[in-house]
């Protein structure tokens, strides 16, 4: 067994320490984070990678570093995993798993620690791609702002999206906090088993922000819609017109809709953020409408580590040298 | 006389008794529960609230300003004359204001610099936008009736040759009206000395923005560059009809018609005075709008003042902008 093979196995049994998930929550994640990372999967990449990559993490999703951060070490660079300040535990964790099997990973809070690389890799929004890109040109490999929307044709789909909310708590752009569908009974059956996947997998806290736009969407909805409980969930439903690709959380809104077409013309000027969408129908129309990944409900907040993350093959550009 | 009428002199009765130092002809608590009760009759979002009365202000319910981008907030409808937009960043339409005259507003602001500020220049120099190109301003429409006769000097980028022109030129004391981000903008430049007796008013933080600025230190090097005899700080908010004014540290002291109310930002509870929250403000001259609104700010309140602390962390930043500002800074 390789050094990065007993690493990628070692990783499981790290002790989670997320802020803002259950641990419930953060096992799910963290679980299906390190699912991903196969033999096969790790068998497919090609090519050297640069000698020094830095990753840096977001303050919603712990796990987005990781699949990039395999994939450097499992080509043999040196990675350097760049926590948000305050959050850097975990990231701690896998670096000192790392080191233990001979694999140079560090982990560190401190922005000075990207100086030497050759590659940033960053998920950030359009805005700072755009001033970073003028100080680190090529270095930098940027995925910006999206979001994720599910399209419901099947109420039995309900199962799955709940599920992909409750990894990361619809945190990130792989979270389908916008539904669209064209049938009539969703809202009861979605919210009912978003209450069976918030027992199974409890929220954990939300942030200040997130418990203010969740107070203010659910107004809105009050206001031109319906809100509708669970003991442990809560679905917004809204008129089309108001849609708006935030995210309070797991709270999901639905939209109703005559059909896919629309649905995508509901995106409007969102539509340049448009990344996932959790369907089992209208593939190549979402495809149209700009989506990077359409997949079936249940496995969008699971992506194939040999996949793409919005439109980019993120691995080939890790692998670049 | 019709409600909204009869409402505004209720009001007026009540800024008019505050500015002579009077307890007035109502209780705050009244008038805030009836401007709910006025306002629930036409506001989408209003109708939807709690009925009062409030025992307390800080029980009136606050409509949150990102509702104003997405619903024709207030008793005006979408065809009001008077329309001040937000400049906010988040989305492609901006949050409005709707009212049906500014009256009322104006004479409360008026009257509450008078006593608040120092001796104010009648002579104006502002780094903002003409409100006779750009209506839609609240901060221009204020400045422009705060104070006398003034220059704009902000178009799509800040007119710096005007700005030295205009205070170069000046024979008397100036009433220099700008945002943090103009003011460091200009401050980019070499900059004159103001005029003796001048007042800088510095309003409006970083929404949005960078936070590459660190505000204090602004106004340290502006009081050092421009040499103004005294500077002023400004909180308000499009959302808002009252303003609340401050030296250059310190809380912001509100005129007894505006009150705040720190919550917790996760389920709205009313924290009690002096405990750090989400900010909430009570606006009885908010006759057309929203008599209480709920913002993005966080910070400290009392009786008849506010201490701003920031934003939500993350307020600005949304979906898979992730550690946009953690990166840069």
């Amino acid at each position: 067994m390789t050094p990065w093979a007993r690493w990628r196995d070692g990783l499981r049994a790290l002790p989670l320490d997320v802020p803002h998930l259950s641990p419930a929550g953060a096992r799910l994640a963290w679980d299906d984070a390190v699912d991903a990372l196969t033999d096969a999967a790790a068998e497919s990449l090609r090519g050297p990678a640069a000698r020094r990559t830095g990753v840096v993490g977001p303050t919603t999703v712990f796990t987005a570093p990781l699949p990039f951060v395999a994939g450097i070490l499992w080509r043999g660079g040196e990675a350097v995993w760049k926590a948000p300040r305050g959050q850097s535990a975990m990231a701690v964790a896998v670096a000192k798993l790392a080191q233990i099997h001979g694999l140079p990973l560090v982990a560190t809070e401190s922005r000075d620690a990207l100086i030497g690389c050759e590659r940033i890799i960053a998920t950030v929004s359009d805005a700072t791609a755009a001033e970073l890109a003028g100080s680190l040109g090529d270095r930098l490999v940027a995925f910006g702002h999206r979001y994720a929307v599910a399209w419901v044709t099947d109420v039995g789909e309900v199962e799955g999206i709940a599920r992909d909310l409750a990894s990361h708590d619809g945190r990130g752009c792989m979270a389908p906090t916008t539904v669209f569908t064209p049938l009539p009974n969703v809202v009861p059956a979605l919210v009912e088993a978003l209450d069976r996947a918030a027992a199974r997998w409890p929220q954990g806290p939300l942030t200040d922000v997130e418990g203010a736009r969740h107070r203010e969407r659910a107004l809105l909805a009050q206001a031109l819609g319906r809100v509708t409980r669970a003991r442990r969930a809560e679905v917004h439903e809204l008129p089309p017109s108001a849609f708006e690709p935030d995210r309070p959380g797991r709270h999901p809104v639905v939209h109703h809709v005559r059909d896919v077409h629309e649905a995508v013309a509901t995106l409007g000027p969102y539509a340049r953020w448009l990344g996932g969408v959790a369907a089992t129908r209208d593939e190549a129309t979402w495809h149209k409408a700009g989506a990077t990944r359409v997949v079936a409900p249940g496995t969008l907040s699971r992506p194939r580590w040999d996949g793409r993350h919005d439109g980019v093959a993120w691995l080939e550009a890790v692998l670049r040298g | 006389m019709n409600p909204r009428d009869s409402l505004v002199a209720r009001v007026r009765a009540f800024v008019d008794a505050d500015l002579a130092g009077k307890a007035g002809p109502e209780s705050f608590e009244v008038l805030a529960s009836a401007l709910h009760a006025y306002q629930a009759t036409m506001c989408p979002i209003r109708k939807t609230m709690p009925v009062g009365p409030f025992a307390r202000a800080a029980d009136v319910p606050a409509v949150p300003t990102g509702l104003f981008r997405r619903l024709p907030v207030g008793t005006c409808g979408l065809d009001a004359p008077v329309q001040f937009h937000t400049s906010g960043t988040t989305g492609p339409k901006p949050g409005v204001h709707r009212l049906w005259d500014t009256a009322l507003l104006d004479h409360a602001a008026r009257g509450d610099a008078l006593r608040s500020l120092p001796a104010v220049p009648r002579r104006g120099v502002a780094l903002l936008r003409d409100p006779a190109k750009d209506p839609h301003s609240s901060l221009s429409h204020m400045v422009s009736t705060l104070f006398g006769e003034t220059s704009w000097h902000l178009g799509s980028d800040l007119d710096v040759l005007g700005l030295r022109r205009a205070v170069e030129t000046a024979s008397e004391p100036l009433f220099v009206a700008t945002t943090g981000f103009s003011l460091a903008a200009w401050l980019a430049e070499p900059v004159p000395h103001l005029p003796s007796g001048s007042v800088l008013m510095v309003t409006g933080g970083f929404k949005g923005r960078m936070l590459n600025i660190d505000p204090d230190r602004l106004l340290d090097e502006a009081a050092k560059r421009l040499r103004p005899d005294h500077v002023v700080r400004e909180y308000g908010m499009t959302e808002l009809s009252s303003m609340g004014w401050s030296g250059t540290r310190g809380p912001y002291r509100l005129p007894g018609w505006l009150r705040a109310v720190a919550v917790s930002p996760l389920d709205g509870t009313p924290r009690p005075d002096g405990e750090r929250g989400q900010l909430r403000f009570v606006d009885l001259c908010n006759v057309d709008g929203s008599v209480a609104i709920e913002t993005m700010d966080v910070g400290v309140a009392g009786p008849g003042w506010v201490e701003l602390e920031g934003r939500l962390p993350g307020a600005e930043l949304r979906g898979c902008s992730l550690a946009a500002e953690d990166l840069v800074r």
